[in-house]
This record gives structure tokens, sequence and C-alpha cells, in this order.
């Protein structure tokens, strides 16, 4: 049972009756006379549990759009439900407007939509709908509510996208080049095609000028099925936010930039998030299938605050391809102490693998190392400074132990992962 | 009804926390004021207690009566004082033609049958600077003046009273008398009009208003003839009631709270309680149960640095702090100068001192030499590195290489 605001006003208004008649059977026969009309008002309310109900979700919504949900009520009372319906959705799904005023006519349905614009990802629910009816004189109502659970997946925000169609570009022109550019070992033969001005001369095939009454020179391509492996890091120090976002999200944008230009690139790409045991994986899909499955692995994801357990990654690795690959780690390089058991599984992984480590740095710190106006600035820049020096340390550690370093900030990083994987590709050293 | 949770992207800043120290002051300045205040009450209480209101008999204040009470004891009259009506006419009953009552009510607390029925208890009454209800009650015809009277008096009368007198002390209340009134009218104002004493007859007994009270208080009693004026006004009888009327007279059973309090009042506050109670149904009731959500952990990623930052502060350790600025510029002045980041410390110093043209001890002093012997040091010393780097930053820049 519920009260309106039109209830309390009908008691508060019995002090007229008593400035009238001051006497206290005024009072008491105000209120009989409103517990009557309040119990009138509840029996003659449509029943708020006679109502089918029904959801229509979108599937899943990109990070930072918006999706509509439906939903959508048919009245089975006799009487006409006036009243109020909320669709109950976790705060962070966005929902808006989540509650409705409605009018149902007997037998009919309504739709009601709802906007979703998550500012979360991962798997955002809605548990249940309330229904709350009022009776004709809109005193007071009843209520109850229908557990309907629903839930929609909000997809990483993938906005280094922008970064994708430049990237492709250079890829391309890697393609099907001659040696006028620079020709590495892993460059592929390709085909043959007539000699025009500016090609290298040492890439003219006598033999097949000879076949023909023209110059032919050869052209090359970068090779092609290589492996991509990605570990993506989701322990303790992806939790840390830079700037806007955990350091996870960052790590996801930079392995779905490099994921969806390896895959146009040819390459056979797969992809772990891993702390202490191996929360997603995708293995053996190519092309669009390929991105749609990382966004959907990647999206219930959080950090978890354990420390990533290095020591399993090689076995991880080795579970997924036994091919020489491009190992790629995305993780966080902080300080020689916490970086320990990462140093100590490297050299196993590039003994095999090429090993690329990808890591977040926040601009902050450089930002803290510049600014030194007070004495807390000095000490701060002090401490700003330790900390990149500590990332410096480990990142020499890392080049010595055989494996690439590739750090920038958020922005910075996912074309940087992508430039070093065209750079790597044009060398031939995949 | 609203589905309470924190956006996480939102970090949480912490609140002003006030220390212990601060705390422990607010209360302690707190219990100090209570002390002062409970004190200051005692005191005030205490002087309240000794203080009487004016024309007291027991009071020995300046504006009490207690000398003149006594010399009129002294003098062998019976002096009883009284604080109700009741008692006073009580204590006249005896000897109603031989007893003078003296009634000053400075608060009002007589009505006029009360002025009445106080003058006839006795064959006598005098009445201090009385207002203007006692007046129309028992001295019809005199009128109190709104003019304060002041200055040295003479009698200028031939009441046997004041015969012994020729100069009283004026201060107080002032009357008028209507014209072709019988009244005795003594110490008239030496200007404006009206008079300090008027005694006419009421009803069989003598009716004496006195305004000038303050002759007849320990002040100013001792002073010119007051005390003759005093001792003849109401010394003539050898009883003497001294009735200061207190609340005990004001009129009794008038009403409660209760019956004071309209009808209507009552019921509206039930009212107004049940509408509360309603409000609280209204408000109280949430549209369907919260949705709970995990929210995730906010760290900030300088949260640590922060926290070496603070370390290095309260151990002061400047030094320390200082080394890992050079450390840093170090390396960058390195790269500036075109050497590796694994350059050697004298190398680094002697290019760069190349470059600005300055003595290599100089940017040795403040690459590596130099310590920090307070903060204000440490400032001045990181100063010079930004502005080392900086004059490194120009001189290699194209154009400017020497």
């Amino acid at each position: 049972m519920v009260v309106t605001g039109w209830f309390v006003l009908l008691v508060a208004l019995g002090v007229v009756p008593i400035l009238v008649a001051p006497s206290p059977w005024v009072l008491l026969a105000w209120i009989v006379l409103c517990v009557v009309l309040l119990v009138v008002d509840v029996l003659l309310a449509a029943s708020p549990k006679k109502v089918r109900l029904t959801r229509d979700l979108p599937g899943s919504i990109r990070l930072g759009e918006s999706a509509t949900s439906t939903l959508s009520v048919f009245n089975e009372n006799r009487r006409r439900i006036r009243g109020t319906i909320r669709d109950a959705w976790q705060p962070s799904a966005g929902a808006s407007p989540s509650r409705f005023r409605a009018g149902i006519d007997p037998e009919r349905r309504v739709v009601l939509t709802t906007g979703l614009t998550p500012f979360r990802r991962g798997e955002r629910r809605a548990s249940a709908v309330t229904v709350r009816t009022l009776g004709p004189l809109r005193l007071a109502g009843r209520q109850a509510t229908h557990p309907l659970a629903g839930a929609v997946t909000v997809l990483p925000r993938f906005s280094s996208r922008k970064h994708l169609p430049s990237r492709l570009a250079r890829l391309r022109e890697l393609d099907g080049r001659t040696s006028v550019m620079v020709r590495g070992q892993g460059t592929e033969f390709d085909s043959l095609r007539e000699y025009v001005r500016g090609d290298d001369v040492r890439s003219i095939d006598w033999r097949a000028t000879a076949r023909r009454s023209d110059l032919m020179v050869r052209t090359w391509r970068p090779e092609r099925d290589r492996r991509v492996v990605m570990v993506v890091d989701s322990g303790r120090t992806s939790a840390a936010r830079v700037g806007d976002e955990p350091r996870l999200d960052t790590a996801f944008e930079a392995a779905l930039l490099l994921g969806a230009l390896a895959t146009r690139a040819g390459d056979r790409v797969d992809l772990a998030i891993a702390d202490r045991r191996v929360r997603a994986r995708v293995q053996g899909a190519s092309g669009a299938d390929l991105l749609s499955q990382m966004v959907s692995a990647m999206a219930p994801v959080d950090p978890e605050l354990v420390e990533t357990d290095w020591a399993a990654v090689p076995a991880l690795v080795r579970s997924i391809t036994t091919q020489r690959s491009l190992v790629v780690l995305c993780t966080t390089l902080d300080t020689p102490g916490a970086a320990r058991s990462l140093l100590a599984a490297v050299p196993q992984l590039a003994s095999r693998h090429l090993v690329v480590v990808a890591s977040v740095t926040d601009p902050a710190l450089t930002a803290l190392t510049t600014a030194r106006d007070t004495r807390d600035d000095v000490y701060r820049a002090a401490a700003a400074e330790r900390a990149l020096l500590d990332v410096a340390r480990v990142s020499a550690a890392l080049r010595q132990l055989g494996a690439d370093v590739v750090t920038g900030t958020p922005a910075d990083l996912p074309p940087a992962l992508a430039d070093r994987y065209l750079a790597l590709k044009a060398a031939g050293r995949l | 009804m609203t589905d309470t949770a924190t956006r996480p992207r939102r970090t949480e800043a912490p609140g002003p926390r006030v220390p212990v120290v601060v705390r422990t002051r607010i209360l302690l300045g707190l219990g100090a004021a209570v002390v002062v205040a409970v004190l200051a009450l005692l005191v005030v209480g205490g002087l309240a207690g000794t203080t009487g209101s004016a024309l007291d008999a027991a009071s020995t204040q300046p504006s009490g009566a207690k000398a003149l009470v006594s010399v009129l004891r002294g003098q062998g009259i019976d002096v009883t004082v009284t604080t109700t009506l009741s008692s006073t006419a009580a204590a006249a009953a005896d000897d109603p033609a031989e007893t003078t009552i003296f009634a000053h009510d400075s608060n009002g607390y007589l009505d006029a049958d009360q002025w009445r029925r106080l003058a006839g208890a006795s064959s006598h009454l005098v009445v201090a600077a009385p207002a203007q209800t006692a007046l129309d009650a028992v001295a019809p015809g005199v009128t109190a003046s709104t003019k304060e009277l002041t200055g040295t008096l003479a009698p200028s009368c031939d009441l046997p009273a004041l015969a012994q007198s020729s100069r009283v002390t004026g201060d107080g209340s002032r009357y008028t008398v209507a014209a072709g009134s019988d009244a005795d009218r003594c110490l008239p104002a030496t200007s404006g009009g009206g008079y300090g004493l008027v005694q006419q007859p009421f009803e069989g007994s003598t009716v004496t208003v006195v305004g000038t009270t303050s002759a007849l208080s320990n002040e100013k009693v001792a002073d010119l003839d007051d005390s003759a004026f005093a001792l003849a006004l109401l010394g003539d009888s050898p009883t003497l009631v001294w009735y200061l009327p207190s609340v005990d007279d004001l009129p009794k059973g008038t009403g409660t709270l209760a019956s004071l309090t309209p009808g209507w009042v009552t019921p509206s506050i039930a009212l107004i309680f049940a509408a509360g109670i309603a409000g609280a149904f209204w408000r109280g009731r949430r549209l369907g149960p919260l949705v709970v959500e995990n929210l995730p952990v906010v760290v900030r990623s300088t949260e640590t640095t922060e926290g070496r930052a603070r370390l290095y502060q309260r151990g002061a350790s400047r030094v320390h702090a200082l080394d890992q600025i050079r450390v840093g510029a170090l390396s960058r002045l390195a790269l500036a100068v075109g050497l590796g980041r694994g350059a050697d410390v004298d190398q680094v110093v002697r290019r760069v001192a190349q470059f600005l043209r300055v003595d290599p001890k100089q940017v040795r002093h403040v690459l590596v030499d130099a310590v920090p012997g307070d903060d204000a040091h440490l400032m001045a010393l990181s100063d010079s590195l930004r502005d080392l780097e900086a004059a490194v930053a120009r001189a290699v820049r194209p154009g400017a290489r020497p």
C-alpha cells in the first residue's frame, strides 16, 4: 500500500473543520473519514500484480554510445492502471527515464522506452520492474515489484580505432612495394610487374625481362600468416587510473587496435587476459569475427586486486602456439621490485618468441617533475623523477633480456604499439 | 527511492578532517564557557539576593529603607513588615485608629479594590510613589505627573508632619491636584508645578501620597532634614505596618495554560501530527528495491608517488630528494648534448660546460657537489637545475650552437 501527497494534504485540510468547530470529535471524525477514503481508494486501485511484462534489450552497447531498451506492459486487470512504473537498472547503466507515469486501459499494452547510456564497461543489469497503481481518488494505491532480470553487455570504447585507417594505409604501402624501399629478410616474393622509373635496377628480374620484351621487376609483399599473441595483465597494477580510465582499459584499446591491424595484415591474432588465472581468451578467430570476439571477451573483465602470476605466462603462450610469434605483454612497468616476476619470465619467452612489453605511463608524472615552485612541489618532483627512473630501469632491464618496450600515455600507447608492429613487420622480424 | 551509488569515475576527495588537538581545544573552550556562565549566574543571583526592592525594610542597599525602619523601631514604634494585603489587614486590625500603613507598590500588583481595602484598614495610609490606578482608588483628584521631581524642596504647608523640616530631598515623583480639592499640598516643585506630598481624607481615614521617596531611602535619609521629615511622616502613631505588595497579592485562579488555550489548538496539533505520519509514509515508501552494483576500486596512479614525496618531506631527506631530480636532469642533459643515456657524470658536466661556455666547476656544483642545508637551499638548487636544463635546451637549439 502506498499513500500520495494528496492524502497528506487531505489529512492536513482537517484543520479547517477543526477551526470551525473546535472539538476532539471533529478531529476523530476527520481522521476516520480520511481512513475510509484511503481504504476505498486502495480497494478501487487496479491490482499491480496483474500485468504481463516483457523487456526487449539491445545485445550490446559500445561504451559511450546509447541504445534503447523497451519494456512492454500488458494490463490484465478489468480496471485502468494509473500510476507509476519503474524499470530498475543499475546506476551505471545510465537509464533515463527509468520511471514512467502510466495510464493503461484494461486489456491494453503500452511500450515504455528507456534510453541507456552506460558509463562503465561490463555487464549492466536490470533486476526488476515495480508497478505502483493509484485509486481513482489518487489518494492511495498499491505497489508490486516483479522480478524481471535483463542485462546488456557494455563493450570497450575502442576509441583508438580512429588510428586504424592511417595504419592500414601504411600497411598497404608495405604491400607490393619494390626494393626501392629497404627489403628485409622476411619479405616474400609477390609478383612481377613492368619497370617504372624510380625502381631499383637491382630488382630487375632479367629472366622475366628476357621472356618478354619489357623490363620486369620483382615485387615483394610483407610476410603473412605470422602469429601475434597478446597477453593483457588484469592484475593489481592495472586497476590504477591514469587520467580518466584504468590502465586495463588503455591496454584493451592498444590490444584492439593491434588486433584489428594484425588481422588485416593477414596474421593470426590470439588474446589472453590473465592475472592469477586466465580471465578470458580469444583464439582462432580472424577478420571481423576477431574484433567482436575480442570486445565481448574484454567487456566483463575488471581489474583483480591480486599480483599477476607471470611465471604461468610462458606456459600460457605455449598453450596458444608453439610457433615463433610476436608476444605482446600489456602490463605496467613499475618499480624493479614489483617487476621482478615479469623480468624472470621474459627470458623464457624471448628465447622462442619476439617479445614486446607495452606499458602505460602517467603524463601527470612528467608534469610533476617540471612544476617545482613550492617546497611541496620540489619533493613531489623528486618522487616523480624517482618513479620515472624506476620505469627507465625496468625498461632497460627488459631490453637487456631481449624484449622490446613500448611506453606511452593513454592516448599515445595504442598507436605507438601499432607503429612498433608495423616497424617489426617492415623489418621482417616477425 | 533513488538508486544511490557514486559514479565510479569520480575520485572521492577526502573531507576536511579536524585534528584531534583542535577537537580537544574546542571541547576545553566549551567547558570553560560553561563554567564561566555558571559562575556568572551564581554571582548575579547572589547579588540579587541582597539587593531587594526599593524601600525594602530589610535592605541595606542605597535604595532600601533599613535605616529608617531601625530608627523608627528605636523610637518605640512597633513596625510590622508585611508583603500581602491580608497580613497587612490582620496587622492593622488590632487598633486601626492608632495604626499607620506605609505602602509602596513599585510593581503595580494591587488593583483598585485592593487599594480601597487597604485604605479602609487603618486611619492613616501613606502611599509612596503610587501609580494612577492607586490614586484613582484612594486619592481621587490627584494626578501623577509624567515629569520627574528633583531638587531640594521646602514644605510650604502647615501639616504638623512637616513642621520640623525645612529642606527635604525632592527626588521622586510629582503629583498635581485638581483645582477646588481640599487636599493639603506640600513640597511644591521649584519649577513646573506639582507637589511632592499630597494629603487628603478618604472615607474616614487619611491618605498621604508621598512622591519624594528618595528622602526615605538609606542613601538620603541622613541628608538635610530628611530624617525629621520621615520620622514625622511615619512616626505619628504607635504602630506602623510596612507593606510592600508582592506576587501573592495578584488575583488567583483566573486560569491555567490549558484553560487559556483556544479549543482548536490541541486537535490541530494532533491533526498535524497525523499528517506528519502520513507524510512519512508518503515519502518513505520506495518505488521498488535498489539495484546493487559492484563499484570498481578507484586508485590514482600517482598515489604512490605522492606518498613517497610526503615521506621525503617528513624525513627531511633533502639530499636524497635532490639526487633524484639530479639523476633525472643528468640523463636528460646527456641526451640533449648528444651523449648516450649511460654517459659518465664527468663527461656530461664537461660537455654541458662547453655548451654553455661556463666553468665546469659551477656546473658540477649544481649537478653533483652542492648539499642542501635546508628547504630554502633545496628549492634554490632545484631552481638552478631547472635553469641549467633550460639554458642547455636553448644552447643546443640549431643556430644557437657555438
